[in-house]
């Protein structure tokens, strides 16, 4: 006999409960957390590397690497400075979920630190979908990316505690144009943390960092 | 159904082996690639080394919710699913449906019907309160150009309801 059930689930639910899970450990052991997302190319293992230097003596830092095969960016994370680095290689998929992260942090001790930094794979669409656990969602873009950004990912942009506008060095040679894209970003996310900076020269990393001290001391 | 199964029925759809050619890197130091495959929650074991989507895990997370609910009501079989997704969802119908093809079959849904509903974006400026679609290219209102909005429809993501005998 034909009958329909009503479900109304949340897809993503298992995911979530997980989350909230890996949530509650990295709270338990004091310790901030970020998950760092962004297309292939924009900056996210150059700027753990630009950051971890200016936390040393600060604040404890593990980071957590999740890429497509290799351990290129934990090894590059591990040389700038952090204290414990651990490796997902993802056997393909093309974000991190909650329960790779737990396997994770599995393999940390959790109270050996102060901040937790997740660099997820790079890829603009689908690490938004998955939440991990982490108390704030960082994005960074980049210059070359170009401007409309924001237009074209809009949930990516909406979902996100601050954003890393990285590579402002190039922007005397791309046609990026700034007013344009927070334009976007206002509408989406009026109030996400924004830090315009460059990996490559420095400018603007101050400000980022001292977000990140000051979210790990409160 | 193991993952050398699922190869072999991955090959039989045109296209599949070009999609999945020329990512997989020998050369890897995995120090946890054993946790991602083997310890997931959504129940499938078709995780590979393929370059894959997260329509996959999507999809597997789909039939799981569905399975639990038709065993809940004793059904013999699931005839249709109705899935609501929103425009600002960022998933892609086409790939649920490629991927529901290969690990439903063997379940008691292997043959349902995937509906999809779709729920167009809508904003509502926080300023003259007009809602709005956003156009290519320009998310600002339309009517005063005011760039705060709240997104009320097109985030969502869910099963609705399924249809079962």
């Amino acid at each position: 006999m034909p009958q329909n059930i009503p479900v109304v689930e949340n897809i993503l639910n298992a995911n979530d409960r997980l989350a909230e899970e890996n949530r509650a450990r990295i709270e338990a052991a004091g310790v901030f957390s970020i998950n760092v997302i962004a297309s292939p190319g924009a900056g996210k293992t150059s700027l753990i590397e630009q950051t971890l230097p200016r936390l040393k003596g600060k604040l404890r830092v593990a980071t957590v690497d999740g890429d497509i095969a290799t351990s290129l960016d934990s090894d590059r994370a591990a040389a700038a400075g952090a204290e414990a680095s651990v490796q997902i290689n993802t056997g393909g998929d093309c974000h991190l979920d909650a329960v790779m992260l737990r396997g994770a942090l599995e393999q940390l001790d959790l109270d050996q630190f102060d901040l937790l930094i997740v660099e997820n794979v790079g890829n603009l669409v689908c690490p938004a979908n998955f939440k991990l656990g982490t108390h704030k969602t960082v994005l960074v873009a980049s210059v070359p990316e170009g401007d409309d950004k924001p237009y074209k990912y809009p949930g990516t942009y909406r979902g996100v505690d601050a954003l890393v506008i990285n590579k402002i060095d190039l922007l005397p040679y791309v046609p990026f144009k700034m007013d344009y894209f927070q334009r976007g970003v206002q509408v989406l996310n009026p109030n996400v943390a924004a830090f315009p900076l460059s990996c490559t020269t420095g400018e603007g990393l101050d400000a980022w960092v001292n977000w990140l001290i000051e979210n790990a001391k409160r | 159904m193991g993952v050398d199964n699922f190869m072999g029925l991955a090959a039989e759809v045109a296209g599949f082996s070009e999609f999945s050619a020329g990512f997989v890197t020998k050369d890897v130091k995995p120090i946890l690639l054993s946790l991602s495959i083997q310890d997931k929650t959504f129940g499938c074991d078709v995780y590979s080394e393929q370059q894959s989507m997260h329509e996959l895990a999507i999809t597997q997370s789909i039939l799981k919710i569905a399975l639990q609910h038709a065993e809940k009501a004793n059904a013999k079989r699931v005839t249709d699913l109705n899935i609501v997704m929103g425009e600002l969802s960022s998933m892609v119908d086409d790939s649920i449906q490629f991927y529901w093809e290969i690990i439903a079959r063997d379940t008691i849904a292997g043959n349902a019907v995937l509906h999809f509903r779709r729920v167009p974006a809508q904003f509502q400026c926080t300023s003259c309160s007009e809602r709005y679609h956003p156009i290519d290219g320009e998310l600002a209102c339309p009517r005063c150009s005011n760039v705060g909005a709240k997104i009320i429809a097109g985030e969502e993501f869910l099963l609705e309801s399924i249809d079962v005998e």
